[in-house]
């Protein structure tokens, strides 16, 4: 009697658990269309550069621009809020497959100790192949209440039952995530690991932020990030790799980043490693997606400024036609004037009248009031719009400069109730 | 660690594990650190105080024991419950004396500045002083052994499943089953796990949900942006909501304690099927109601038994006991009002059951028809219903805005969007989800009346009941309320 309930539980346990990972399994297909499942995709042994980090990174550095510019074939990886420790393991997995020249970790990395902290380290273990390596990261980061961030469907339980739909949407995504199956844009917007953030910050948002949302939050190297950035730096020399820090840049002030980059640099001079910090350089609001995050035009500038450091700090050649055209494309700033005080148009103008070099077309956000878009030269405007009743809207100028062929989407907000006042 | 966390699971598990290989009598070493360890994972604080409360009630009980006097017995009784009903009061009641201190005297024209005491309110230390003081209670007057051992009569106030919201046990109902524990065959255990799973579902899928629609206008702080229908609806989700609740908490317990060889007392007996305020007191929260007779209405009755105006102190005596129920579950007037409420259905249930009697009599209408069972059982849930305004609402005036403005409802009227798109903080499907989930309740309240479903459950074929308790535990999982959008916590926690 006893064994026979033994086995009937065995049974059951044996279809429960096959339920459960079947259905962990379907779930999983979102993150097997991420940056670490596309990263392994790459031919091996094919990377020369690669940009280790967290969101800041991710968002803000254009591998495919930085390789128009210095010729190096570049990824960009990590997971939002990266750990130190995350890091490490993420670079063990990166050997495997690649060997590059180049390695850059940013530095947000060594502010957050995730030591029992889940965070999104899933994005990188659901991604790659059960190994010791993804064994230990889960280790690492496993704790008994968050237990359950682990398997992919309990973590996003209200989206799947609420959205069954999307399964296959994700099933599609995940099998057609090719350039042959997939828009041009979003290809190559994503094939190297770069993530495209459709936010724009606004004045507000950045006022709010400094009231309300300031942090005392400054850079603590605690033993274990020590001991984490040491073995990274013997792993790298192991796999003769250079390794460099550099630091993205955010809205100024936001977390004491004022005394971290101090922090920074003494870290860099004292192991020895290459330091950029892009943080020196001036960004403007329409760098920004929100206040650590950087839009398209702001990733455009970063990777422009990183790739100039590069080649300062390793003696790389520029390709200084390729580097031209990506200044051009980079617009600075733009103003809205309305053309006639009675009509209700219009014009987008930007500020050095660069505007020439590129060609401009605009999307008009659903449930808008504006009636169409187009350019006109002659008054050197990007575009000229009409619109019905004064509100916010929200539209995205597609930038293009034909000698690079490279599309910068840039969303703007147009406040087109101070403008009628 | 909430009953329904993956963490609570893990723990439970453990400690089932566990128990089953230790010998019997050695369990209770194991049972009681981990009913510590529990209440550790809330805060240290709490288990000091939980150790504060054990070694009083136990020393108490010895002395009670030495003592061959009778009137020494009283006074070490009287002593045990000064220093336990004044720690409750201290920690629960000390804040809205001086509050209610401060408002009677503004009235009478006093200014007060008095500073409100910041204290913690222990978990669990309104249900342990009820199990301390009928502890003191049945060794005074013999009705329980005096407990000698003092590790076994820390963890009859520890005990896990039953610390932090009961149910209210007895001495000498819950020690002897420390060194027998009762054992049980394979089906019973699958039953429990199943009660267990079921009371998850219920507070994840169903209470949750609710409690996302309830706080939502309660706490809303503009209760007059909603009309009379969308409150009166709201009101009845509430009725739901706290009996789900309060029934899903006391499923796991009751589960949980019987597979560590543990029969609790059954806290609900599908209370809203209740044809009077009477018995829907013998079926809601049972252990408390059993308690509150015991241990305060049959003195007061006993010590009244000679004055004039017998009938008259009966109701005096229920009206005082219900009271002290509402300010039992909480340190408001809301609490009170609630209590007030409940007695005064009583009373009035009391006084004139002939005069009703004679009436159904007299219109020729047979008391056990299924209609007049029907009429009675609604009227008893609109009545109780009535009083969980009180017990909901954050404020008197907010009750009474609550009840004016269903008793004055201007329109039948439900906003399409209101029903269809959002309601109250759920969007459509999370609605729709709660709605078809409390149907679903209801189905198996009703069923329940005269099978156990359960049981009926576990005699089922494989391939029948294997598939219900795999849809129940992914049920859970996929529909259940939870993680950082947790709405609530056990609602009776908070007493």
């Amino acid at each position: 009697m006893y064994m026979k309930n033994f086995i009937k539980i065995l049974y059951f346990s044996i279809i429960f658990i096959f339920v459960f990972f079947s259905i962990d399994s379907i779930s999983r297909l979102e993150t097997k269309t991420n940056r670490w499942y596309q990263f392994q995709q790459i031919e091996k042994n094919s990377l020369d550069i690669v940009y280790l980090g967290n969101s800041h990174n991710m968002q803000g550095i254009i591998p495919r621009i930085s390789k128009d510019i210095l010729g190096l074939n570049g990824f960009t990886l990590g997971v939002p809020g990266e750990s130190i420790q995350t890091t490490y393991f993420e670079l063990v997995e990166l050997f495997k497959t690649q060997s590059p020249q180049y390695i850059g970790i940013e530095t947000f990395t060594l502010d957050i100790n995730l030591s029992g902290e889940t965070g999104f380290v899933f994005a990188f273990t659901d991604s790659i192949p059960v190994s010791i390596n993804s064994l230990n990261t889960t280790l690492q980061s496993f704790t008994l209440p968050n237990a359950y961030n682990h398997f992919s469907w309990i973590r996003q339980h209200t989206f799947i039952w609420k959205s069954p739909e999307k399964l296959f949407d994700l099933y599609h995504r995940y099998y057609n995530n090719t350039k042959e199956n997939s828009s041009e844009l979003n290809f190559y917007l994503k094939s190297d690991g770069y993530y495209y953030n459709d936010l724009q910050i606004t004045q507000e948002k950045i006022d709010y932020v400094k009231n309300n949302e300031k942090s005392n939050e400054i850079l603590k190297m605690d033993s274990q990030t020590r001991f984490y950035l040491e073995k990274i730096i013997k792993l790298c020399e192991d796999n003769n790799t250079q390794l460099f820090l550099f630091t993205m840049p955010v809205v100024a002030d936001y977390f004491g980043y004022e005394y971290s980059t101090l922090e920074y640099k003494k870290i860099s001079q004292q192991y020895n490693l290459p330091y950029i910090d892009l943080r020196d350089n001036d960004f403007s609001l329409i760098h920004f997606s929100d206040t650590n995050h950087l839009t398209q035009l702001g990733a455009l500038r970063a990777t422009i400024d990183i790739s100039n450091e590069l080649a300062t700090l390793f003696n790389l050649s520029i390709n200084k036609d390729n580097l031209a055209n990506y200044q051009q494309l980079n617009i600075d700033q733009y103003t809205i004037k309305k053309l006639t005080s009675q009509s209700s148009r219009f014009a987008l103008l930007s500020d050095k009248g660069n505007l020439e070099n590129n060609s401009y077309s605009f999307v008009i956000n659903y449930g808008t009031q504006i009636k169409g878009g187009h350019i006109d030269p002659q008054s050197n405007a990007a575009t000229i719009l009409e619109y019905e009743k004064p509100d916010v809207f929200r539209m995205t100028i597609l930038i293009e400069n034909p000698n690079n062929n490279y599309v910068i989407r840039h969303n703007i907000y147009l406040d087109l109730t101070e403008i009628e006042r | 660690m909430i009953f329904t966390s993956y963490l609570y699971v893990g723990f439970l598990i453990l400690v089932l594990g566990v128990n089953s290989l230790l010998p019997k009598k050695h369990r209770w070493i194991w049972l009681l650190i981990s009913s510590y360890f529990f209440l550790y994972t809330w805060d240290l604080k709490f288990c000091l105080i939980l150790l504060a409360y054990t070694v009083i009630t136990y020393f108490i009980g010895v002395l009670i024991d030495k003592s061959k006097e009778r009137k020494t017995k009283r006074i070490w009784l009287n002593v045990g419950l000064l220093l336990i009903i004044g720690g409750l009061f201290v920690f629960k009641y000390l804040n809205f004396s001086i509050e209610s201190l401060a408002t009677v005297l503004a009235f009478a024209g006093v200014q007060t500045d008095f500073n409100m005491v910041h204290l913690f309110l222990p978990a669990g230390i309104s249900f342990y002083t009820f199990q301390s003081i009928s502890y003191m209670v049945d060794v005074s007057n013999g009705r329980s052994k005096v407990e000698k051992h003092f590790g076994k009569f820390a963890l009859f106030l520890a005990f896990f499943p039953k610390l932090i919201s009961g149910p209210i046990e007895r001495a000498h109902e819950f020690i002897p089953q420390i060194d027998n524990p009762t054992p049980f065959t394979y089906d019973e255990m699958i039953e429990n796990m199943l009660r267990i799973g079921w009371g998850i579902f219920k507070k994840l899928v169903i209470a949750n949900r609710l409690a996302v629609m309830t706080n939502a206008v309660f706490d809303s702080g503009d209760l007059f942006q909603f009309s009379g229908i969308q409150l009166l609806f709201i009101v009845i989700i509430y009725a739901f909501q706290i009996y789900i609740d309060f029934d899903a908490y006391s499923d796991i317990a009751i589960g949980a304690g019987r597979l560590l060889g543990f029969k609790l007392t059954e806290n609900f007996k599908r209370p809203y099927f209740s044809k009077n305020i009477v018995e829907f007191w013998r079926r809601w929260h049972v252990s408390l109601s059993n308690w509150l007779r015991d241990y305060l209405f049959i003195p007061l009755n006993f010590s009244s038994r000679r004055r004039k105006h017998k009938q008259l102190w009966q109701y005096i005596n229920i009206m005082i006991v219900f009271l002290i129920s509402g300010i039992w579950h909480g340190s408001a007037w809301t609490f009170v009002i609630w209590g007030g409420l409940h007695g005064a259905y009583q009373v009035w249930e009391a006084a004139t059951a002939k005069i009703r009697k004679n009436i159904l009599t007299k219109l020729k209408i047979d008391p056990n028809s299924y209609g007049h069972k029907f009429y009675q059982v609604l009227i008893t849930f609109a009545l109780t219903t009535v009083a969980w305004i009180f017990f909901r609402a954050n404020s008197i005036i907010d009750a009474l805005v609550v009840g004016k403005r269903i008793l004055f409802m201007r329109s039948l009227y439900l906003p399409e969007s209101w029903i269809f798109k959002t309601a109250f903080g759920l969007d459509e499907k999370d609605f729709t989800l709660a709605l078809i989930a409390l149907a679903l309740f209801i189905i198996v309240e009703f069923s329940s009346r005269r099978i156990n479903i359960r049981q009926e459950l576990v005699k089922q074929p494989i391939y029948f009941r294997w598939p219900i308790y795999l849809l129940l535990i992914f049920g859970m999982i996929i529909f259940g309320y939870y993680g950082s959008n947790n709405p609530a916590d056990f609602i009776y926690f908070q007493f």
